[in-house]
């Protein structure tokens, strides 16, 4: 069972990635392309909870820092701490929605880049400033909620399959809300 | 065994979480070689994945673009048909002009880096929306490629390698803030150093000219290639844009436009040579 839960894990990590590098870059709508890796490290978080959300973020980013020019460590820290925020939201939601889903992941894609980028500025990593920032993170945004329920969709999937073990899980954290109620 | 709450396991996984990545940036930043293997070997498998996938959607993509970039598309082929035939000209000048340049300095037996190994390099695009002031290439150490080659495109120079993989490597832009470069104005001969000033902006000239020096808008510039410069001698850098004297601070404030098109490149040349002839350690 966990041999399958890492092999769903490893093929959503890797088709985004895919999509990411070999995709959306030429589907660019006012020169700006979705962040489908981001908007995936939130829904993981909105599906999975704290741990698994950040735990994954963390993993992701690691990933992602791989292709970039920004120092490895960055996009592992930011999206390992929005996948642990994203987490948090689902353990005080009680409702599914999908129009929550991508409202959230919407916000939280803003909120990730605009951390990106003040993790990057305080890093030394100056040539972020030079980018339009506000017009990145408003379409990004908006073009991740669109996408929100093919990536929550990937996410549920992926976690069907427990590959972390039920540690911070839906399953858990209800259960846990209960015995709180 | 001791079980911890969940809201402290929680917070213990968050610590956790930034002091890894705490960690990686410190590796990062002092070049720990492990990382670049990882990333070497992840770029290896999915690189050619992804290649796959933007040929395979290609079609799809390329209608988007021509649906969402027509205008942009039009003009820019007519800028493209003016600048052809503009380069066109040029070209039967630059051939006789390096011809000449190149028996001056064999008779005054100063290398000439127009004789040098070149490789042609493809610029892969990175992910992600945020501007950078570096490229990556599809060059490495395998073709040639090392720390400190000097990169050109037809029209100028573009910047200097500054890492080296075994398949790809760095390239740093010359716009990249505090990019020192030793220019030198043709016609006048004066030797200056000039520095990027971030994406889009020209460079400025922050020492080697005076009040007195005689320059003027329009003047071409190329690299100095004086001793200890980074670069091979003469390669086109651009154009003067600008003179101006501060009178509060004294001082002559010029800018030079770089010829180089730094903000779209696709295809460069990088020059296989280096100030001393040795790798950069």
């Amino acid at each position: 069972m966990k041999a399958l839960g890492w092999t769903r894990l490893g093929l959503v990590m890797l088709a985004v990635l895919v999509v990411h590098l070999g995709v959306t870059p030429n589907l660019p709508v006012g020169g700006v392309s979705a962040e489908l890796p981001l908007g995936l490290v939130i829904a993981a978080g909105l599906t999975g909870g704290v741990e698994r959300g950040g735990i994954f973020g963390f993993v992701f980013g690691f990933v992602l820092d791989l292709f970039l020019f920004t120092p490895v460590g960055m996009s592992a820290l930011v999206f390992g701490v929005i996948g642990w925020l994203a987490g948090h939201v689902f353990m005080d939601r009680i409702e599914e929605s999908p129009l929550i889903s991508a409202m959230t992941i919407g916000a939280g894609t803003a909120v990730g880049l605009l951390s990106f980028v003040a993790v990057g500025i305080a890093l030394g990593e100056s040539s972020l400033r030079e980018s339009p920032i506000g017009r990145i993170v408003l379409i990004a945004s908006l073009m991740n909620a669109v996408a929100a329920f093919a990536l929550m969709l990937a996410s549920n999937w992926m976690w069907a399959s427990d590959p972390l073990g039920e540690r911070g899980s839906r399953e858990r954290a209800l259960r846990e809300r209960t015995v709180r109620a | 065994m001791a079980v911890l709450d969940p809201l402290r396991r929680r917070r213990s996984t968050l610590i956790l979480l930034l002091l890894t990545s705490i960690t990686l940036l410190s590796l990062d930043y002092q070049g720990f070689g492990p990382l670049g293997s990882v990333q070497s070997v992840v770029r290896g498998v999915v690189d050619p994945i992804a290649g796959g996938a933007d040929s395979v959607t290609s079609p799809i993509t390329n209608a988007w673009r021509s649906f969402s970039e027509f205008d942009d598309l039009e003009t820019e082929n007519d800028r493209l048909r003016d600048e052809l035939s503009a380069i066109q000209g040029d070209a039967v000048r630059s051939r006789a002009a390096e011809e000449s340049l190149r028996e001056l300095l064999e008779e005054i037996e100063v290398d000439y880096v127009g004789g040098a190994d070149t490789v042609v390099a493809q610029v892969i695009t990175r992910p992600g929306n945020f501007q950078s002031y570096s490229v990556e290439i599809d060059r490495g150490s395998n073709d040639g490629v090392r720390r400190g080659n000097s990169v050109i495109t037809g029209a100028g120079l573009v910047g200097r390698v500054t890492e080296v993989d075994d398949r790809f490597s760095e390239v740093q832009l010359l716009h990249q803030p505090d990019f020192p470069l030793g220019v030198r104005v043709i016609g006048t001969g004066e030797i200056a150093l000039a520095r990027g000033r971030g994406i889009g902006n020209d460079l400025e000239v922050t020492e080697g000219l005076t009040e007195e020096t005689d320059i003027s808008v329009g003047d071409p510039v190329v690299t100095s290639g004086i001793q200890g410069s980074s670069y091979p001698p003469d390669l086109a850098v651009g154009v003067i844009s600008n003179v101006n004297f501060d009178t509060s601070s004294l001082e002559l404030k010029v800018q030079i436009d770089p010829v180089a098109d730094l903000e779209n490149l696709r295809f460069v040349t990088v020059i296989l040579w280096t100030v001393d002839g040795e790798p950069e350690s």
